[in-house]
């Protein structure tokens, strides 16, 4: 029987960085799916139970979404929670999660995370001017929102305690943001990342006018200015990202 | 009391000018942390991206009347990145700069080096952010390299009355206000700058006023007539530009970065950094360690004089936008400043150079 469904086609030489590229988006949201699915179970708070359910379910959305696209496309993502940079991120979570430390968490996945995200997606929906890029580019203004929100909870905690809360938020970043720099260095610190389908994807980047450097760049761009917009020092944040690995 | 101005705050929003300073700040700061110093290669592969950032904190000593406070802004620019194509994004990084600086409430801010693009190309709306105001610092700077060129030709006994002077880079701020201010005082005065309408708008106007006047885009034709050169814009100057000196020629090196070369001048040549002053009472920077990286010269208390433009305007309890568009600068102001710098202990620097200070 002929298929009436017309398969719409990317050009062949994108196949595989998009796809790649769709692989880690959907990896990243089953992540951040799971780790608020984790707080809603450890947190006592029933109002904050309930908003990481539902934060829970809005990543979930956005999987589904991503993994729409790909049967739309007739591409086959990779999933693999268990890759080392996604499940070191993960254990990070979760190490957090288990003390119960709403803030931490908030941190993490709603700062670190989202602002990766938020960058990462919003120059690869430039960069790929179709159905799929503007896709990214949704995604990438409703990942915003949930920064914003953060932001207004941070800022309180801040002003609680501004020393503690720095101390605090640089102990998360040790934690958090050496997996991110390791992950998106240039060259590989930490071997395969267990998601691109063959070699490393960073090098196929500029097929779509893209690079890992500026994808990098721009989202700890992001990150250092939504950490100065929650009050903490600049010269502080700066020495901190001056110290990751590259 | 009561006569006191009120004590404001000032701001210095800079650059690096080169990559071997960035490169000692980045890995002093890793290094402290106990990490390993990156190359120069992985350092250029992010530090363009950091959004502007307060740096430091700055103390300045008057002479007169204690001291001011300020905070020095890092606006990222690269050094690589200072050129014409990158205009649009480094015009975005100052304005982010200029943001950040309202943000910490800071009276009057001082635009140094190429920051100052973002007021003199236009940029009107920029002057002020609430109750921000900002200037290019151009006009102490200006009044610097005429202080300090009056001062060579009396050290080094070349009568400036009975001088040729040639100014690189003529019509741009800086260069434009040394035109004015030597324009009726040397023998000869010659012109060049990239651009050849400006340049000739500028000729055919001194020559209106009756100056002795000569313009060339081409500075080769001009260097060897040269007995005093002020040089605002030092890429215009070709490689062999020592061989085409005379051999008694003084060299004001007044752009940014200072990169003429004093390496291979004749003993009876003289090249000395331009528009920098010297704080007598000093300054100092909190946390202090940025200085040894990022801000050192080859004498204590030297300061640029774009930057101690807001300094000496806080001092005076004034917050305006002293300095701003092109070619605006006039000898009024030019002496104002100058002799209000001078009140506070900040006046023009001895003769130095990437190798010292010059006898």
């Amino acid at each position: 029987m002929k298929n009436l469904i017309e398969i719409p086609e990317l050009e062949i030489q994108h196949q595989d960085v998009v796809t790649d590229i769709l692989s880690q988006s959907i990896t990243g949201e089953l992540i951040g799916m799971s780790n608020f699915a984790s707080l809603a179970g450890v947190i006592d708070d029933v109002h904050e139970k309930m908003e990481a359910v539902e934060h829970a379910n809005c990543e979930r959305q956005h999987a589904e979404g991503y993994l729409a696209l790909c049967k739309k496309y007739n591409l086959e993502p990779v999933i693999n929670l268990n890759g080392h940079y996604w499940k070191s991120v993960r254990e990070c979570f979760l190490k957090y999660a288990q003390k119960k430390d709403f803030i931490a968490c908030l941190v993490i996945q709603e700062v670190m995370l989202e602002c990766f995200a938020v960058s990462m997606y919003h120059d690869v929906g430039t960069a790929l001017k179709n159905e799929i890029g503007e896709f990214f580019l949704t995604i990438s203004k409703e990942e915003e929102e949930h920064i914003e929100h953060s932001i207004d909870i941070l800022k309180e905690e801040m002003a609680k305690d501004p020393e503690a809360f720095t101390r605090k938020v640089e102990e998360i970043h040790k934690d958090c943001m050496f997996i991110l720099a390791e992950w998106t260095a240039s060259t590989d610190l930490k071997g395969h990342c267990g998601v691109c389908k063959g070699d490393c994807m960073k090098n196929s980047l500029p097929i779509i006018n893209l690079s890992i450097t500026s994808l990098r760049g721009n989202a700890m761009n992001l990150y250092m200015r939504t950490l100065n917009k929650i009050g903490l020092p600049g010269q502080k944040t700066l020495e901190w990202v001056i110290n990751l690995p590259a | 009391m009561g006569n006191q101005p009120p004590r404001l705050k000032f701001g210095v929003i800079g650059h690096q000018d080169n990559w071997k300073k960035i490169v000692d700040f980045v890995n002093s700061i890793r290094i402290t942390d106990g990490n390993p110093e990156l190359s120069q290669a992985k350092i250029k592969e992010v530090y363009g991206y950091f959004p502007p950032t307060k740096l430091f904190d700055i103390q300045i000593n008057s002479k007169v009347s204690g001291f001011v406070e300020g905070y020095y802004i890092e606006s990222f620019l690269s050094p690589d990145e200072l050129g014409h194509s990158h205009i649009w994004n480094n015009l975005k990084k100052t304005r982010e700069a200029c943001e950040k600086a309202a943000q910490l409430g800071v009276d009057v801010v001082a635009l140094g080096g190429f920051t100052s693009i973002i007021l003199e190309s236009g940029g009107a709306n920029l002057q002020a952010i609430q109750g921000t105001k900002f200037t290019t610092g151009n006009t102490l700077t200006a009044a610097l390299i005429a202080d300090s060129l009056v001062k060579a030709c009396q050290k080094w006994n070349q009568p400036l009355k009975d001088s040729t002077l040639l100014i690189i880079g003529s019509t741009g701020d800086i260069g434009s206000a040394c035109v004015r201010y030597f324009s009726n005082k040397v023998k000869k005065i010659l012109l060049t700058a990239r651009n050849p309408a400006p340049l000739h708008q500028q000729e055919e106007q001194l020559k209106s006023e009756k100056a002795n006047c000569l313009a060339s885009t081409h500075v080769s034709e001009l260097l060897p007539a040269a007995d005093l050169i002020i040089c605002v814009a030092s890429s215009v100057l070709p490689e062999n530009y020592l061989d085409l000196l005379q051999s008694h020629a003084i060299i004001c090196d007044a752009g940014y970065p200072k990169n003429l070369n004093s390496e291979n001048v004749k003993p009876s040549q003289k090249i000395y950094a331009g528009g920098m002053c010297l704080v007598e009472e000093g300054y100092c920077f909190s946390p202090e360690h940025f200085q040894k990286n990022i801000y050192e010269f080859p004498l204590p208390n030297i300061s640029h004089g774009c930057t101690m433009e807001s300094v000496v305007l806080a001092l005076e309890g004034q917050s305006l936008a002293f300095s701003k568009g092109r070619g605006n600068i006039n000898l009024e102001n030019m002496a104002y400043i100058l002799a209000a710098a001078a009140k506070h202990g900040i006046v023009t620097a001895p003769f130095f150079n990437s190798k010292g200070l010059i006898n």
